[in-house]
């Protein structure tokens, strides 16, 4: 009997790969590596027969490196295939940056989902919200009443009245989050915004400090020049699984790949080295590198000094000391004298300088002293990780290039912003940028987008501004009335391109808080939580239901996103809702010109023109579908920030919602707080919460590669993968409440609850719990997850803390299994 | 020729990409799955075994092996299952099966082949993926066929297609310059329970 | 050795005092279980076979258990009345001819057990058509078939012989055939299961002979049981001194299968590897019940059947059950066992055809019995054996199948 079938917990016969066959010997491995990536011959991507037509369009959900190109098979009418679909220039061999993912293919199943909605629908009277009571109304019933209770919020309360809340459920350019009929629809009436509070620890910190959601190489560029990848509490072979083969390339090629979780993911497991941290720790163990990489002198200093505000001379006030024109100075050391930032030959990096008087020093003498208490010893306390593993960090930092991948996974909690900012740092002390290989930010991506279409269209004439208000304090807005202080009467929600009551935090409170708004809109293609929830659902279509360009890129290219079919039912884009709002409400002048009219003018005024210099017009690329825009060896080679230096230190930080009061003094560097609740342990000084004593286990609804947010967790295909809602909690955490693998438990704390199956995963640290991410209320036994989460945050960034949440796991006794 | 693959378990990240693609190209009814994407850990899909921080995962796709021995063509006992002699892919004739099931007794891959129990049921109400698969047939065993159809059209096995990691590599294994059989020539690998002697056309390069 | 013959004297009721009401009320409610089987295996065809306790990780069930079973029963009448002529020995006091109707009844219903089984049962014309000899499924169907006429022309030479055509030689020449096709038929359906290498449980070279001697144990003891309800049903007479005889064949049946059972456990388990799976699972794991059922009763019976002062007719009978249930227990460990062991048990996509209790993954499925019959398959189960009832209990009423003096 062979040894390939090894005993495993009784009865198994697992373990094949102890048994490797024929092997011809490592040294024609580098060989066999040069070309992995190699695929049979298909030009056209991919077919689905003769009698099927295709068209090319691209998805447009948010898994964070979205919009990949893809080819929709179309037959009587109906989408019948979703396949990758192969750029033009692209190589046959490898195929180039074609990519796609299982989520990708299940639009077809989205699209003739039984959740899709068909026709507009008004809730019965006398029946209460979130009953499911509905009446189907025409478009022409459902637009005026619309039009005619918001005229009068307006009329009666002022511009704002009408909030819009949309988050990332699309990114087309006329039907999508940022959609610029929407936001034209906003200034013409005088909305206000109910901002979304999603990952803004890194999109406002990366935007504030790196003036992009990220900066260095991606793709081919990353693959052939990176020696260190730090995978920052992420896990994109879960999450993006399409742009995992450059990692995986990059890794053949000889880097190494670093992770830093608190969990042994899937992601983990490909790693080369795997440092464990204390979940919401992560601001103290950048803290922690930052030193480490000046105390031993791993820092570039030539980079320092010609990139960033390193040099720059700060005044005791915390302002750069500026020379008249606004330039930044510097202490030249030849001359013993404060000069011009650009003219200065030898700029001091450390150092107190007197200059007419005052003490001035430099932006790096003042981060010394801000990580100077992160000893090794210190840090890895509060970390729990080794202080091996803080100088290995710090070591893959300085070997570069080193790309720093910084996702969202350890980004959910009041302290995250400082994550971003933290590893910021140590990547420009590492000297990790513009060049190639090098890199920092969501992703690992090149820039946040190449390709912009024009929106003049979202920027009407006789614009009314209105507030913005956070979503996250809609509750405290509905008890008092007011935001910072001013009146801030909400009669009226429009939903669109999100599904806040699945995914925002505290949902319990949210949707208390929606008992007094007056009129909630949502618009969508199925019936989410949130729409199941309003008033008034207005049906959109599908992404392959009409013409649209993409805001976002992702990749090096402009695509042209063709219309494949027919809406099914009474399905309208959100331009045609917004328009026909607009024109209900009087404002026909500002609403005259036709979808492809706006279309055609968006692309035609586009940005940048294509890699050869020639424009893009819409002419082209309804012809050419998809047009390079940046060759595949890009990488970015110069700083995005208006001052044109690299921001560690920023002078006058400002929170993300004006009108909030932050510690301006910490907030200007990276600086390391526990977070807001999930700190079950004493650990350094640093008091654990006291809700632990009751919830000891922290809370996490990690993003898995089944949905993005909650698009796709009802299609089918995907469900039948994974059926049921459930808790992943270490074996140990487990057996100490009783609860076997597979029981239905019940999680909880005093916001809420929610019954799922609890499934062992030996990766969870003890003392964290994780309910994947993506589920809604109709599929749990009981209860929803997000009722647990809070709605707390840090006043920088208003992020949504879904992570910064302690529960109690225990067996589930009654209800029907 | 023997038309065969070889999956990169490096590359491989258990995305279930292939299995999607596989369903809708070939029109799977709900509840089938021809290729699954198996998680070496805990008891359920990504979850890890072993004890944090030592915890492992790892992904194993498997479908059928196209085996060069196949246990399923010998057991059959009216030649629906055959191997394609031009190709060397083993075949399901769904007009011939008897619904014995010997097959499935007899492959050692278990749950490669798959019996629809029932009236096959679809997720939409129309004919998804190729236009050229044929209908799936209550009572009848079916697998992955590796696409042939779309091989018939000159083109690549769906799994292939839409591989996020690009872990699959397809070709003819006679052909000793095809790049299968220089990943199998070059690369460490292994085969799906090997010891049975099935002697499958999918390698594993570990 | 003292014979026990004291309790167990010869019945003396006329053999005319069998059938009358009492046979034709049998008839009926045989028609009737049968009838009431046809319906149910309508049921399965037109709403699928998913209405079985079968998946495809699970996906052969009681009818084939039962198949294996029946097959084994079959032998076991054919083999005792054959052998005796074959060697020129001494019989069983006559009952050749109700042991060969039972056997013929036990492959009717052993084909009838596939039949139900098949996915597309008016596709069986195919077998003939398309037949794929390498096959070990057609070889039994070859196989089985050929038994089936063997038997009949087997029983319809007796009966020629008893009435005095055809000669001794010729009888003894088909009965020799209709052995070697016995022994065959177990040995070819044997190797259905343990020609597969993929399933540790069925592949062994001992499962032919083993077959062959559970096929001995439990046609004996089946053979016993008939004659000697027809005894007292006062259908046929029997000497005492053949049901011993008989009951001392069984004992040595049981015996040797005994130890084919263990030489196998042996073989399994010694190495300490793969095998030692299999020996849990028996032993103490899911199939332990099974396991034990057919150990302890096997070997109870060899204690009835190997102590004299045992073998009273309570006991007789009760040995023979005990034989027959052990040998059905061995043939649910074979099947279920040999689903029992999944080569690739790591977590994937569980659906609804996966496996029988799919909805607790891999591991809930395989905790316990990885599976079990539903009710339908329960029903059409019986419908079979109410129709191998009605084939024994017609042939009981139409046919000459009593002992006679000549072919004693």
């Amino acid at each position: 009997m062979s040894e390939t079938r090894g005993t495993r917990r009784g009865l198994t016969r697992r373990g094949f790969l102890k048994t490797t066959g024929a092997v011809a010997g490592a040294t024609t491995l580098g060989a066999a590596l040069s070309s992995t990536v190699a695929l049979a011959n298909e030009p056209e991507g991919a077919s689905a027969g003769s009698e099927t037509k295709h068209f090319t369009t691209w998805c447009r959900g948010n898994c964070g490196s979205s919009c990949c190109n893809l080819n929709v098979g179309v037959r009587e009418g109906k989408v019948v295939s979703v396949m990758p679909q192969a750029f033009a220039d692209s190589d046959p061999e490898t195929k180039g940056r074609a990519r796609g993912c299982l989520r990708g293919i299940s639009n077809l199943q989205r699209m003739y989902a039984p959740e899709r909605l068909q026709y507009p629908l008004r809730r019965v009277e006398g029946t209460a919200r979130g009953e499911g009571q509905w009446e189907r109304v025409s478009w022409d019933d459902a637009i005026s009443e619309i039009a005619e209770k918001w005229r009068g919020y307006l009329d009666e309360y002022g511009p704002g009245a009408v909030a819009r809340c949309s988050i990332y459920g699309s990114y087309g350019h006329l039907n999508g989050l940022a959609s610029i009929a929407w936001t034209r629809l906003q200034k013409v009436i005088g909305m206000s915004t109910l901002s979304n509070g999603a990952d803004m620890a890194l999109i406002y910190t990366a935007q504030s400090f790196a003036g992009s959601l990220s900066m260095g190489s991606d793709g081919p560029a990353l693959v052939n020049s990176v020696r260190n990848i730090i995978i920052w509490g992420s896990n994109p072979v879960e999450t993006l699984p399409h742009e995992w083969r450059y990692l995986v390339q990059a890794q053949q090629r000889g880097a190494v790949v670093t992770v830093i979780d608190a969990r042994i993911s899937p992601t983990a497991c490909k790693a080369d080295k795997v440092v464990t941290v204390r979940p919401a720790s992560d601001p103290a163990l950048t803290c922690g590198v930052c030193k480490c990489l000046i105390d031993n002198d791993l820092i570039d200093v030539g980079f320092l000094l010609e990139q960033s505000v390193a040099p720059c001379l700060v005044q005791e006030d915390g302002t750069f000391l500026r020379q008249p024109d606004g330039e930044f100075s510097v202490w030249s050391e030849s001359e013993g004298r404060v000069v011009p930032a650009s003219q200065a030959q030898d700029p001091a990096l450390k150092g107190d300088y007197l200059h007419e008087g005052k003490v001035v020093r430099t932006a790096f003498d003042l981060l010394v002293e801000r990580v100077s208490e992160w000893t090794l010893e210190r840090t890895a306390k509060v970390c729990d990780c080794s202080e091996d593993d803080i100088v290995w960090i710090a070591r893959a930092f300085a070997d570069g290039p080193t790309t720093t991948m910084v996702g969202n996974g350890a980004a959910h909690y009041t302290n995250s912003h400082a994550l971003f900012t933290g590893t910021f740092t140590a990547t420009i002390l590492s000297g990790n940028l513009f060049k190639p290989g090098a890199g920092w930010g969501q992703t690992g991506l090149a820039g946040d987008a190449t390709w912009f279409p024009g929106t003049s269209y979202a920027s009407p004439e006789n614009a009314i501004t209105a507030p913005t208000y956070s979503i996250l304090d809609l509750p405290e807005i509905m008890e008092t009335g007011s935001y910072l202080g001013k009146q801030a009467p909400i009669k009226s929600v429009l939903f669109h391109a999100g599904n806040p009551l699945g995914n925002t935090p505290n949902r319990q409170a949210m949707i208390k808080a929606l008992e007094s708004v007056e009129l909630l809109v949502a618009v969508d293609m199925s019936m989410t939580d949130t729409a199941r929830y309003a008033d008034i659902v207005l049906p959109c279509v599908h992404w392959f239901e009409s013409e649209d360009v993409g805001n976002k890129a992702y990749l090096p290219y402009a695509r042209m996103g063709e219309q494949a079919v027919d809406p099914q039912f009474e399905q309208k884009t959100d331009f045609e809702i917004a328009r026909m709002i607009g024109r209900a409400m009087g404002e026909e002048k500002a609403f005259e010109e036709s979808e492809n009219e706006v279309l055609v003018h968006a692309v035609d005024t586009s940005t940048p023109a294509d890699v050869d210099g020639n424009k893009i017009t819409y002419e082209r690329l309804k012809a050419e579908k998809n047009i390079r825009v940046v060759a595949d060896g890009y990488y970015d080679t110069k700083c995005k920030t208006k001052e044109g230096r690299l921001l560690f230190y920023w002078e006058k930080p400002r929170p993300r919602i004006a009108g909030k009061t932050i510690d301006e003094e910490l907030e200007r560097m990276v600086y390391f707080e526990p977070p807001g609740e999930a700190w079950p342990e004493d650990v350094e000084g640093y008091g654990r919460n006291a809700l632990a004593e009751k919830y000891p286990l922290i809370f996490m609804s990690l993003h898995t590669r089944f949905t993005t947010h909650t698009t796709y967790n009802h299609a089918d295909w995907l469900v039948e993968i994974r059926p049921n809602p459930h808790v992943f909690i270490n074996p140990s955490d487990a057996k100490s409440r009783g609860i076997e693998d597979g029981d239905l438990v019940k999680v909880f704390n005093d916001r809420g609850y929610v019954v799922v199956e609890a499934y062992y995963d030996g990766g969870m640290r003890p003392g964290m719990v994780s309910v994947p991410h993506g589920w809604e209320g109709d599929q749990f036994v009981e209860g929803h997850y997000q009722d647990l989460t809070s709605n707390i945050s840090h006043p920088f960034d208003d992020n949504e803390c879904y992570y910064d949440c302690l529960c109690e796991v225990e067996k589930f006794e009654g209800g029907d299994q | 020729m023997r038309m065969g693959m070889v999956i990169d378990l490096h590359r491989c990240i258990g995305c279930h990409t292939c299995s999607v693609a596989c369903k809708e190209s070939n029109n799977i009814p709900s509840g089938v799955w021809w290729n699954r994407v198996l998680t070496d850990g805990g008891s359920h899909i990504d979850a890890a075994s072993g004890e944090w921080p030592n915890a492992s995962i790892s992904f194993l796709p498997v479908s059928c092996q196209h085996c060069d021995n196949p246990a399923c063509v010998k057991v059959c006992p009216v030649g629906a299952t055959y191997k394609d002699a031009e190709t060397g892919i083993v075949r399901q004739d769904y007009d011939k099966c008897i619904g014995c099931r010997m097959c499935m007794a007899a492959c050692p891959y278990n749950g490669v082949r798959s019996f629809n129990w029932e009236e096959p049921k679809y997720s939409v109400e129309f004919a998804v993926g190729d236009d050229d698969v044929p209908t799936h047939q209550k009572h009848v065993v079916e697998k992955c066929t590796f696409c042939y159809q779309r091989q018939a059209r000159g083109e690549e096995p769906a799994c292939m297609v839409m591989c996020p990691p690009r872990a699959r590599y397809f070709g003819d294994l006679d052909d000793p310059e095809s790049e299968v059989s220089r990943l199998v020539r070059e690369r460490e690998h292994t085969q799906l329970l090997s010891e049975e002697g099935t002697k499958p056309s999918v390698y594993y390069l570990v | 050795m003292s014979e026990n013959t004291g309790t167990a004297a010869p019945s003396k009721a006329p053999a005319a005092r069998f059938g009358g009401k009492g046979l034709n009320v049998a008839i009926v409610v045989a028609a009737i279980v049968t009838v009431a089987g046809l319906a149910l295996w309508g049921m399965q065809l037109s709403g699928g076979m998913v209405q079985t306790g079968m998946r495809n990780l699970d996906s052969w069930g009681l009818y084939i258990t039962m198949f294996m079973f029946l097959v084994g029963l079959s032998a076991g009448g054919l083999i005792i009345s054959s052998a005796p002529r074959v060697f020129g020995l001494e019989g069983f006091g006559g009952i050749s001819k109700i042991a060969v109707w039972t056997s013929i009844c036990c492959t009717v219903l052993a084909i009838g057990y596939v039949v139900v089984d098949l996915g597309q049962p008016l596709r069986l014309w195919e077998l003939f058509a398309y037949s794929n000899l390498g096959s070990p499924l057609m070889w039994d169907i070859l196989v089985l078939g050929t038994y089936l006429v063997l038997s009949i022309v087997y029983l319809w030479a007796m009966l020629r012989h008893e009435g005095g055509k055809g000669s001794a030689k010729a009888l003894r020449a088909i009965s020799a055939l209709a052995l070697v096709c016995a022994v065959l038929v177990h040995s070819v359906t044997a190797w259905i299961f343990g020609l597969q290498a993929g399933r540790e449980m069925w592949h062994t070279a001992l499962l032919a002979p083993w077959f062959v001697s559970s096929a001995l144990v439990c046609g004996v003891a089946l053979v016993l049981l008939v004659v000697m309800a027809l005894r007292r049903a006062g259908y046929l007479e029997l000497d005492q001194r053949y049901v011993v005889k008989m009951v001392k064949l069984l004992g040595v049946f049981v015996c040797v299968d005994l130890y084919f059972f263990g030489c196998d456990l042996l073989t399994e388990g010694f190495p300490a590897g793969e095998g030692l799976e299999v020996v849990g699972m028996l032993v103490s794991g899911p199939l332990a019940p099974f396991f034990w059922i057919e150990v302890v009763g096997c070997a109870l019976c060899a204690v009835v059947a190997f102590v004299p002062a045992l073998r009273t007719n309570p006991l007789i009978v009760a040995a023979s059950l005990l034989a027959i249930a052990g040998i059905f227990c061995k043939r649910v460990q074979l099947l279920v066992g040999g689903f029992q062991l999944p080569n690739l048990d790591y977590a994937g996509a569980m659906s609804q055809y996966t496996v029988t209790g799919w909805e607790s993954g891999m591991e809930g499925a395989y905790a316990g019995m990885v599976y079990w019959p539903t009710a339908l398959e329960f029903g059409v189960m019986l419908g079979v054996v109410g129709l191998g009832a009605l084939m024994l209990l017609l042939g009981l009423k139409y046919l000459p199948l009593q002992p006679s003096d000549r072919a004693r």
